[in-house]
């Protein structure tokens, strides 16, 4: 229950802003609105007493009276954002390909970017696909598009959290990823999510927070991959409150990752919801490695028979920083299959949490569910939390799942100490090991390569020696 | 190139090494031979610097340097190479990876430039053929999955890259085919140089078939009971360790001739 003043401090920021929200004059989105909103007032931000959230903390959420951002910012900051959206390992693909311009086009992979949750459209990287649509939610709801009509909300369980109820009530931009019927994207879409601190020339530098839901439709017997960035200015304190809707359709194959570099003082609250219809097949990738505060949820509901998901994850965490991993796969169909394997890394006075949820409904007969949880802590003051928790109502079966909380072994450690390498190093290459087990689930060895490499500095503690390393 | 005086070492608080002089100069092979539990692995970790291994008296000294008081990677960027008897497997990490890690810290401690990938490769894949290794092993992960005698190879394959002033090789037999041994063997043999040291710890003689030692050692409750030549190796192997171990006292005047001997003018 939100106590009175937060409720209708956000019920009051409702009302100011509805009006001006993209999509204001759709019936079917402004009932959606109000369930959201009424809802938030019911939920308010999950407490202590909620055990989904018993471990994550979100008092200082709640606490924070957060200003909405200010668009001059995203103008003022330009240079920067271009700049780190040219970082993204897509960017690097281009250049290689430079040499050939008349195939740079053909091969360069679309971005489509948001600051402080609005879509900035001079900062994307344009690259068309036949057969996908990839454009910002406000066009499409200012244009009252059919495709979204349809789409928006069908995975959302409004009701779960007053995170997931806020959303439902303020998300008015984010991206929109649609993949046509038997279409195979070959190249990947990025989305990049950026968050600002403000500028004390423009603004007073409040924490600002933003509500974006992404949206990827996945047509009958469609393939594609879609990776979400998110990264910001190191200074920003602000709180993303994102959700994405994955729709995958009879026999169609998704390949779907959420990269988290968010600012070290942010707060990222991200719930990724997935209905899979007969055939299909969801490939879904997290990499936690910043913000302050995160939440990461993967809801999956496997809707059809034969469907298929694997949900691979790596936390990397360091200082006070606190990630929270919750995923619920519900086989609500015979024949479905999961695997999922989530890695921590967890170094200093982080802590990591892991609730791997796996739901077999009473019908749904011929299952195959694997999952594990395994974490490396690599300070004393590191603290691992997995919860496995298995609802299994049908007879056949097939389900495992298993959790370790362990440190680096002392053998690998001194193996690699007699060959030479020094014991910092050898303890971030070890480390960097452990992870690599994710990355290359991932499929893409760029990225994978950049998030090794991202994953090096994060565990360094002298910066020069790993410029040294990057350069070899 | 090695000193080793008086040399004392616990572990969890129980005596193993209980007096080891030894001298090995460059260009030797010595062989270091020895029942279970006589403390030759023993040896082998406190000269590599590994943790729990506590020296409680004596000194080693390496070129002209307290060995003892140098971390682990420091003895191996100044030269010091263990084979290891049980080589760790590391998932997730290729050996292309770790070894061009391993093979960059000791040239930049000479301070050699960092050898890029493609000269990495380039040097790896022909070292890799001394060895009969597929190259095809650089990009697996460190000892994943790999046969004993693969495991072996490795280790030889690293010291070819590695090119160490002092190999230390710990029951590198064990676990050995005849093929095996005989490529690893092969691998040692190519090794040897006027510059270069190596310390063979072998429970059996049939390695030191393959490798000629100049010196052995017989190792007992964590003394050298006994010196000698080549043919030292061959009279264990006849007679086994029983009649070392009554036969103390000779040891015993042998361990004070070599004593006396390394003291002498040619070191």
């Amino acid at each position: 229950m939100a106590s009175q003043s937060t409720a209708e401090r956000y019920k009051a920021a409702f009302e100011a802003q509805r009006g001006e929200l993209a999509g204001n004059g759709l019936p079917w989105l402004a009932s959606m609105r109000d369930d959201g909103i009424a809802r938030f007032g019911d939920l308010g931000f999950p407490g202590k007493k909620n055990e989904d959230w018993k471990y994550t903390n979100v008092s200082s959420i709640a606490g924070t009276e957060f200003a909405l951002p200010d668009v001059a910012v995203a103008a003022a900051r330009r240079a920067v954002i271009a700049a780190a959206v040219a970082a993204l390992p897509v960017a690097k693909r281009e250049q290689r390909e430079q040499s050939e311009p008349s195939e740079k086009a053909a091969k360069a992979e679309p971005v489509l970017v948001f600051v402080d949750g609005r879509f900035a459209a001079d900062l994307c990287v344009d690259a068309a696909i036949d057969g996908v649509r990839v454009e910002s939610l406000a066009a499409l709801l200012g244009q009252g598009d059919g495709a979204v009509e349809k789409a928006f909300g069908q995975c959302l369980d409004v009701g779960s959290h007053g995170f997931a109820a806020l959303n439902a009530a303020f998300a008015a931009d984010g991206a929109v990823v649609i993949i046509s019927k038997g279409t195979t994207a070959e190249r990947t879409v990025h989305v990049m999510h950026y968050v600002t601190a403000g500028a004390a020339s423009i603004s007073p530098m409040a924490p600002t927070v933003s509500h974006a839901r992404n949206i990827v439709v996945a047509e009958a017997g469609s393939r594609a991959r879609v990776v979400e960035h998110y990264g910001g200015d190191l200074a920003a304190t602000g709180l993303t409150n994102v959700v994405t809707e994955l729709i995958i359709a009879d026999d169609a194959h998704l390949s779907h990752a959420v990269v988290q570099s968010a600012p070290a003082g942010a707060s990222h609250i991200h719930r990724v919801e997935a209905r899979l219809a007969r055939g299909s097949n969801l490939q879904s990738h997290v990499v936690t490695l910043g913000a302050e505060l995160s939440r990461t949820e993967v809801r999956v509901v496997l809707d059809g028979e034969g469907a298929e998901c694997t949900l691979d994850g790596l936390y990397a965490l360091a200082d006070d920083q606190h990630a929270d991993h919750h995923t619920v796969i519900d086989h609500a169909a015979p024949h479905t299959n999961s695997r999922e394997l989530y890695k921590g890394v967890i170094d200093d006075d982080a802590r990591g949490v892991f609730t791997g949820r796996i739901i077999v409904r009473p019908d749904s007969q011929h299952i195959s569910a694997d999952q594990a949880n395994r974490n490396l802590l690599l300070a004393d003051g590191a603290v691992a939390e997995a919860r496995p928790q298995l609802e299994i109502y049908a007879d056949d079966v097939k389900c495992s799942h298993g959790c370790t909380v362990g440190r680096l072994n002392e053998e690998s450690m001194f193996y690699m100490r007699q060959r030479g390498v020094g014991e910092t190093e050898a303890r971030r290459l070890l480390t960097v090991a452990f992870a690599g087990e994710v990355l290359e689930e991932l499929g893409d060895e760029e990225l994978a390569q950049a998030l090794r490499k991202q994953l090096g500095r994060k565990l360094q503690k002298n910066p020069a020696e790993q410029q040294a390393e990057d350069a070899s | 190139m090695l000193k080793i005086r008086n040399l004392h070492a616990q572990v969890d608080g129980k005596d193993i090494l209980k007096g080891i002089t030894l001298d090995v100069k460059a260009g030797e092979v010595h062989a270091v031979m020895g029942p279970n539990g006589s403390g030759k692995s023993t040896l082998a970790c406190v000269l590599t610097g590994r943790e729990g291994y506590v020296v409680t008296k004596g000194s080693v000294e390496f070129e002209g340097q307290d060995l003892l008081a140098m971390a682990p990677e420091e003895r191996a960027r100044e030269g010091v190479f263990l084979s290891f008897q049980y080589p760790v497997e590391i998932p997730g990490m290729s050996t292309a990876y770790f070894l061009k890690a391993a093979v960059n810290a000791v040239r930049k401690h000479h301070g050699l430039d960092a050898l890029d990938a493609m000269d990495f490769l380039k040097l790896a894949k022909e070292k890799a053929k001394l060895v009969h290794m597929d190259e095809s092993f650089l990009n697996r992960s460190v000892n994943e999955g790999f046969s004993g005698g693969e495991k072996k190879r490795n280790e030889i394959f690293q010291m070819t890259m590695l090119e160490p002033k002092l190999a230390i090789l710990d029951e590198t037999d064990s676990g050995l085919d005849v093929d095996a041994l005989r490529t690893v063997s092969e691998g040692v043999n190519a090794m040897r140089s006027p510059e270069r040291a190596m310390i063979v710890i072998t429970h059996y003689q049939r390695l030191l078939d393959h490798i000629k030692a100049d010196m052995t050692h017989v190792l007992s409750d964590g003394r050298i009971v006994k010196s000698g030549g080549p043919e030292l190796a061959l009279e264990v192997e006849a007679k086994g360790y029983g009649w070392i171990a009554g036969d103390s006292q000779a040891g015993h005047s042998e361990l004070a001739k070599v004593a006396k001997a390394v003291e002498g003018p040619a070191s």
